[in-house]
């Protein structure tokens, strides 16, 4: 596995980090968002922050091709337009 | 509120959150059935079917980031620059089939997907003696198939795994275990574009989403590590049991 620029971990022990650490913090505030619709929100919105994180850590990565980061904009600019597309069939 | 409004989805989460990582699936194959089907019987007032494929996309992520912390802790199992080559494809699949939901006749779409449901499990039962070798050159048509699973995402709220484990696994030439480890990874950033459609347009219920995320990441985080264990026969098997179900769940819902 690629080594990542400054750092001890590879890449895949960085994801590891990342999405563990997402997901307890994910659980947590989705159990409490039982009770309060708040947290609630805040749980939802660290689920969608994980897979987004993970790809600017890919993007990040030294050993990652041009290739992948275009694809990874690509999925950036989706997501983008997916939100776009929502806000246009709220109205 | 009834307690059984948030155990009922949160049960719901936990089965499909634990078949789903183990599979490779999103998981929405169980909870939109599950809650179309019996959430009328537990439920103090049922949602409309509409609400819960917005909740499962959202189920989806979830199993995406639960069974992807387990395979990435292991190490190995996912491929990146596979999944990030295709996740496009399947985020703007996810976008075609969310604006198609709009407009096509379910019953169509429906059959289209049972039928290849079907296929699908005929392959892979056909693949169960095959070595589970990688391919040297991806397939051609990967790429439209992939687009297609983001398609059916988009527009049944399922995680598309049905259809891009056997891609990966057939088409593209990723062994099974790597094709079910890379399709949950893949599977983070179409869920993202599906639930941002649903979350923008104001029709994600937040109580019945989180209930069924709650219970999905405790079945994932749960059965990814049990997955590595069980034979890759036995999961082929399993996958071809659960796609058939589907099939026959989509053939009853809208034909019989």
């Amino acid at each position: 596995m690629r080594e990542n620029r400054g750092s001890a971990f590879t890449l895949e022990q960085q994801l590891a980090r990342v999405f563990g650490l997402g997901l307890s913090a994910a659980l947590l505030f989705l159990a409490v968002g039982i009770f309060l619709r708040l947290v609630l929100w805040l749980g939802i919105g660290v689920l969608m922050l994980v897979p987004l994180s993970g790809a600017v850590l890919v993007w990040q990565d030294k050993g990652v091709t041009k290739d992948t980061r275009v694809n990874i904009a690509l999925a950036f600019f989706g997501v983008a337009v997916a939100v776009l597309i929502g806000l246009l069939l709220r109205r | 509120m009834n307690w059984l409004d948030i155990f009922f989805p949160l049960v719901t989460g936990l089965l499909a959150g634990g078949l789903g990582a183990m599979l490779g699936l999103g998981g929405g194959v169980v909870v939109v059935p599950t809650m179309e089907l019996l959430g009328g019987q537990f439920l103090s007032s049922p949602h409309t079917l509409q609400q819960i494929i917005a909740a499962s996309q959202l189920g989806v992520l979830s199993v995406a980031v639960a069974s992807s912390a387990g395979y990435l802790a292991k190490g190995g199992f996912v491929r990146f620059q596979t999944a990030y080559a295709l996740a496009p494809l399947t985020v703007f699949g996810g976008i075609i089939g969310s604006l198609l939901l709009l407009v096509l006749e379910p019953k169509l779409i429906a059959t289209i997907f049972a039928v290849l449901l079907c296929y699908t499990a005929f392959e892979l039962i056909r693949g169960l003696n095959k070595a589970d070798t990688e391919r040297p050159e991806p397939s051609k048509l990967a790429k439209p198939a992939l687009v297609f699973g983001g398609i059916m995402s988009g527009l049944l709220g399922i995680g598309g795994g049905t259809i891009q484990v056997p891609v990966l696994n057939l088409l593209v030439g990723l062994p099974f275990r790597a094709a079910v480890a890379t399709s949950t990874f893949m599977m983070g950033f179409t869920a993202i574009a599906n639930a941002s459609i649903q979350i923008a347009s104001g029709k994600l219920e937040p109580e019945l989403a989180g209930a069924i995320a709650l219970g999905i990441l405790i079945g994932a985080r749960i059965s990814s590590g049990w997955a590595t264990r069980v034979p890759v026969r036995t999961l082929k098997l399993m996958f071809s049991a659960l796609v058939l179900y589907s099939a026959f769940d989509l053939f009853k819902k809208y034909w019989l």
